[in-house]
């Protein structure tokens, strides 16, 4: 089992490179947002987005010994959730600056937040993309002389 | 393969019908968080009436005049016609240079020429395409067709007015940009029309700093202005041009220094605000003469527009700011932007002619410490100023005083050549005495008290006009001494006048002061005189006569404020122009107290005695039943009510008062439909005539009440062609100083002015069933830094200037209006919203407001400073912001606010029964029921669809995954 764990990361060293900033970045957005979060359009904070944010994560960590592409792939739709979260909870921030009535423009933090989770969430996605599925891959057969 | 073991295949399916699952549950959470929005985007209904039995009741309780679409289209695109008619002002006109005659052929210049002011942006926009441009509007003349396209798609295109970076730009053209076209002035030179605009705009004050204008200041001319300007005097004084006209197409006083300088000759100039849909034609009409102008300024203009208290308190501070950061508000990390700020009126009274008018009536009079001020630098026109084709002459003044009131009479003759109107302005001076000077009363020299506007009279006819003065417009408010309203002892001048300066000059030549002003007349003063000081008769309510009045607003005056600490301002006074009038900013620290004021989610009484209400009990009630006729009046303390109120349940209760944005909620268990409710001032927004009407000051320029009055119910026609029942207006906000962005929406720097232009709208509206929403109260007359900045005024200007318009608006003998929509900032340290004192207090007990109060738009304020807490429990009753079921679930076991809730409630319902015409076509035995809009169904279909399909994908792919496993193994 182990020996298979250690091969598919291995064969996939590249799919997990971009799994691991998936993980990194999904622990920046949990720690940044709880940082930085509270705003004068936002008081509290939203636990559904650090809370997803951290499944992300966990899942991408899990995906390291569970070499399935869909555990990759189940690590994007929960970062896809936290990002939609994100853009929910900050949605009358977001209007109030299209509507452009009160001249309030994206703050560094915003913008740093939802750039991190939308990275975090795509490379996760790009990391299940290219996996290599070698849980399925045939055992070589010997020849027989 | 069989394609049930293609993991490949299930996985794909899964991850996307997953993140199409995410995409619909938070998509459509969202979607639920912004129902009312959508709703009111999509003109969506979310109810239905079921009809029960024929009551044969004639449920049609407010009629439509215009239900025919072009006759609809026809009737308000006359109004706005004749609102600019008479609403724009001649400020100017040179050796009778207008009206031009038919025919002329003329040459627009600046680029406001082809992209004219119709309206502004925020609440008050309106669809603006297919509105006629200038060019076609002036069909009795004929326009240079080559500067036109110069300016349209030549050299001149490149140039356009705007707000780069939120700085308001001028960008227009230079002299040297006209080289190409220059050659056509000479075969269009009968008249050079200068089009002079600004723009303005919801959000933001106008620059005064960073502008391309001279000195950074939007207002000022353009030094290409300026420069054309010149060289059209120039081409005039060579024969090229024969006159000069300047239009000035801004809703905001540009300043005018300009047209007294020796290098710039205009022959005439026209005040035009914003147009509106239609208001470009009247430009031809009065143009060619087919209308002699009326107006009379509803603003002062100036040659000098930080020359008030207000704008030179505007001018002193920081980058010429309205607002400064508390000067400790570096010590408060955690504060943020809506509470940090505040704004001080240094001026007190003296908003625009109150100021000019009363310090050169001290210079005449030769009062102490007036210090140096020169009226003729500082005022170019003023207030109530507008000149005519026509002259029109005075006579017979008479003045009659009876019970509460006086009654005024003159005759008016038009004496000059062609037919026209005239607007004819009574004005008042109070004595100003030795009890004001030493109590800190403070008495405006002049103010407008009554005004009436003649029919269109020929050439040799009269009009009597009356007018009408309450005697409680004596008062004056004493919030030092008698801390209430007051009416001194002495000489009362009553005057006629042409302008606010004229009818001061009549008053002091009846004083016998020498004035020097050629055109005064002693015989147009009267006067009434109070023989005792008075704190009694005006120191209870109008409408409540229990309801003792008295200071409310301590809290709100620096001075007074118990947590000051070392804090404290000067207000301008009369008793000392020299040493009161602003020398430098109003510099404020935050002390412990205010501190503690400022912060939101303030805690609700406990165990205050209060009873937790009902919810839910079935009386078989329904809201129609409560609407008061004359045969079967339910008023609205009617013990009925009750019974009704407990029909609702707690999550309906929140869901009608918090999810209020341009609507509010049908209420099933009492059969209470949803009203469409929607901005704004100008024009309903949505509409399908697409109206909008002219600036709010020119509808003020107009001093024609019953032309207001049908502009109220023009505007009410238009909105229920649309299913719309309330408007968001009209705007009684100050035009305290020239740089207010908003001021588009708003009337006039005079409170009284203001106030019965807000009275005429509101009749002319509620007596068709759409409710007037008067806003913003209060004490929101700037844009910059709206949002919770803290304003410091005292108590008489905040009685006597900037609460007037709104107590006329409310009073059940007045306006009677029956919603208000409350303000973005503080009064001291208070979210007006959140202070009992201006919303319950003042609002309910002195002035009988009976109608329910929305908050501005609550939907990014509202977790901040605008919080539910703080706003119900002091009289708040609904929010203009996206609502829940839920969203008070954590006040639900507080009877104090429960209780809160329900009046809320009560309000909403009661104004909805009685004067709503979105109770048209319900009767008695019909039945309200909700109706799933398009985008709910989609919402749900999508959820459940994508739910299954994730299910499903899963699942196959789990049994596939098992069967690669089986075969791998």
């Amino acid at each position: 089992m182990f020996a298979l764990i250690l091969k598919n990361l291995k064969e996939n060293i590249l799919s997990y490179v971009f799994v691991g900033i998936g993980i990194a970045l999904s622990l920046v957005v949990c720690f940044y947002y709880q940082a930085t979060g509270v705003t004068a359009f936002t008081p509290k904070i939203n636990p559904i987005i650090i809370i997803f944010s951290a499944i992300s994560a966990g899942i991408g960590i899990i995906s390291f010994c569970a070499g399935f592409k869909i555990v990759k792939y189940l690590a994007f739709v929960m970062g896809l959730f936290a990002f939609l979260s994100y853009v929910r909870e900050e949605i009358t921030y977001i209007a109030n600056i299209f509507t452009g009535i009160d001249g309030t423009s994206f703050t560094l933090e915003f913008i740093l937040t939802f750039a991190f989770s939308i990275a975090a969430m795509l490379f996760f996605l790009v990391g299940a993309i290219i996996q290599k599925e070698i849980l399925f891959q045939k055992k070589p057969v010997a020849k027989e002389n | 393969m069989s394609p049930i073991k293609s993991v490949k295949l299930w996985r794909t399916l899964f991850v996307v019908s997953a993140s199409f699952l995410a995409v619909a549950l938070i998509g459509g959470g969202i979607a639920y968080d912004q129902s009312a929005a959508l709703n009111s985007a999509f003109n969506l209904k979310t109810y239905e009436v079921i009809k029960g039995d024929d009551t044969g009741e004639d449920t049609e309780y407010f009629k439509r005049q215009y239900t025919d679409p072009e006759k609809l289209k026809e009737y308000t695109d006359s109004v706005c016609r004749q609102l600019e008619q008479e609403g724009m002002v001649l400020l100017k006109n040179e050796n009778a240079a207008l009206p031009l005659a038919e025919g002329n052929k003329v040459s627009l210049f600046g680029q406001g020429s082809v992209s004219l002011n119709y309206g502004a942006t925020g609440s008050s926009s309106t669809d603006t395409s297919g509105i006629a441009n200038l060019k076609t509007a002036l069909s009795s003349f004929e326009v240079n067709p080559t500067l036109w396209d110069f300016y349209q798609s030549g050299a001149g295109a490149g140039y356009r007015r705007g707000k780069p970076g939120l700085i308001y730009k001028m960008n227009e053209a230079p002299w040297s940009e006209y080289g190409s076209v220059m050659s056509s002035f000479s075969d269009y030179g009968d008249a050079a029309i200068y089009v002079l605009s600004r723009d303005s705009g919801e959000g933001m004050d106008l620059s005064t700093v960073n502008s391309d204008c001279e000195g950074g200041v939007y207002l000022n001319l353009h030094h290409n202005e300026r420069e054309v300007l010149k060289s059209l005097t120039a081409l005039k004084a060579s024969g090229t041009f024969k006159k000069v006209i300047l239009l000035i197409n801004s809703p905001v006083p540009v300043q005018l220094d300009f047209m007294f300088d020796a290098d710039i000759n205009i022959d005439s100039a026209l005040w035009i605000g914003n147009l509106g849909s239609t208001g470009v034609y009247a430009i031809d009409d009065v143009l060619s003469g087919k209308v002699s102008p009326s107006g009379k300024l509803s603003d002062t203009f100036l040659k000098d527009n930080f020359a008030s208290p207000a704008a030179a308190t505007w001018g002193l501070n920081a980058n010429k700011s309205f607002a400064l950061p508390y000067s400790n508000a570096g010590d408060y990390p955690g504060f943020n932007n809506t509470q940090n700020t505040y704004a001080v009126y240094t001026e007190g009274i003296y908003v625009g002619y109150r100021y000019f008018e009363t310090r050169y009536a001290d210079v005449m009079m030769g009062s102490p410490r007036v210090g140096t001020f020169d009226y003729d630098a500082k005022v170019a026109y003023p207030f109530g100023h507008g000149l005519s084709y026509t002259d029109f002459y005075y006579s017979g003044f008479a003045m009659e005083e009876k019970d509460d009131l006086f009654l005024f009479t003159v005759d008016v003759m038009n004496i000059g050549g062609v037919k026209g109107k005239e607007a004819v302005q009574l004005y008042l001076q109070k004595p100003y005495t030795a009890y004001d000077r030493e109590h800190g009363v403070e008495k405006s020299a002049v103010e407008l008290v009554a005004f009436e506007k003649t029919a269109e009279l020929d050439t040799g006819d009269y009009q009597t006009i009356t007018l009408r003065v309450e005697k409680e417009q004596l008062r004056s408010y004493d919030a030092n001494y008698a801390k209430t309203y007051i009416v001194d002892e002495g000489d009362y001048y009553f005057a006629l006048g042409t302008n606010a300066h004229n009818a001061l000059n009549n008053i002091l030549d009846a004083q016998g002061i020498v004035t020097g002003d050629f055109y005064v007349d002693p015989t147009l003063v009267a006067t009434y005189h109070q023989a005792s000081f008075d704190k009694e008769t005006y120191s209870h309510s109008p409408v409540n006569k229990d309801k003792t009045i008295t200071n409310r607003f301590d809290f709100s005056d620096i001075n007074k404020y118990e947590g000051r600490g070392s804090n404290s301002v000067t207000y301008a006074s009369r008793n000392d122009w020299e040493g009161t009038f602003p020398k430098a900013s109003e510099i404020l620290s935050i002390t412990a107290m205010m501190e503690k004021d400022i912060l939101s989610y303030k805690a609700l009484p406990e165990n205050d005695g209060s009873v937790m209400p009902s919810y839910g009990r079935d009386h078989g009630l329904s809201l129609i039943a409560f609407r008061s006729t004359e045969q079967k009046p339910v008023a609205y303390d009617d013990p009925k009510w009750q019974d009704l109120l407990d029909q609702m349940t707690f999550a309906e209760q929140a869901l009608l008062i918090t999810d209020g944005q341009h609507n509010t909620s049908r209420v099933l268990s009492v059969n209470k439909p949803a009203t469409k409710d929607e901005n704004g001032p100008n024009g309903v927004s949505g509409s399908s005539t697409k109206a909008s009407f002219p600036s709010e000051g020119v509808w003020a320029a107009t001093f024609n009440k019953d032309l207001l009055e049908e502009v109220g119910k023009c505007l009410a026609e238009d909105a229920l062609a649309v299913g719309i029942t309330g408007i968001y207006g009209p705007g009684v906000n100050l035009h305290r100083a020239p740089f207010g962005g908003r001021a588009h929406e708003y009337f006039s720097e005079d409170p009284y002015l203001m106030a019965i232009c807000s009275v005429q709208e509101t009749i002319g509206m509620q007596s068709k069933g759409v409710i007037t929403y008067v806003k913003h109260f209060a004490v929101n007359d700037e844009e910059t830094n709206r949002n919770g900045v803290a304003i410091w005024l005292n108590e008489q200007e905040m009685r006597e200037i900037v609460l007037l318009p709104f107590e006329y608006s409310f009073r059940p003998d007045m306006g009677n209006a029956h919603a208000t929509m409350t303000s973005f900032n503080r009064i001291g340290c208070l979210w007006t919203s959140a202070s009992s004192a201006l919303m319950e207090a003042v609002l309910r007990d002195e002035w009988g407001f009976d109608g329910f109060a929305i908050t501005d738009m609550a939907s990014s304020n509202a977790k901040t400073f605008m919080t539910f807490v703080d706003g119900i429990a002091n009289g708040t009753s609904l929010y203009d912001g996206a609502g829940s079921e839920k969203a008070l679930d954590d006040y639900r076991n507080n009877a104090f606010f429960a209780n809160k809730m329900r009046e809320a409630c009560h309000r909403i319902l009661y104004i909805t029964a009685n004067y709503s015409a979105a109770m048209n076509g319900i009767s008695a035995a019909d039945r309200i029921v909700p109706v799933i809009t398009w985008w709910e169904a989609t919402v749900i279909g999508l959820r459940v669809g994508f739910g299954v399909l994730s299910g499903a994908t899963l699942a196959l792919l789990g049994v596939a995954l098992f069967l690669r496993r089986k075969e791998i193994a």
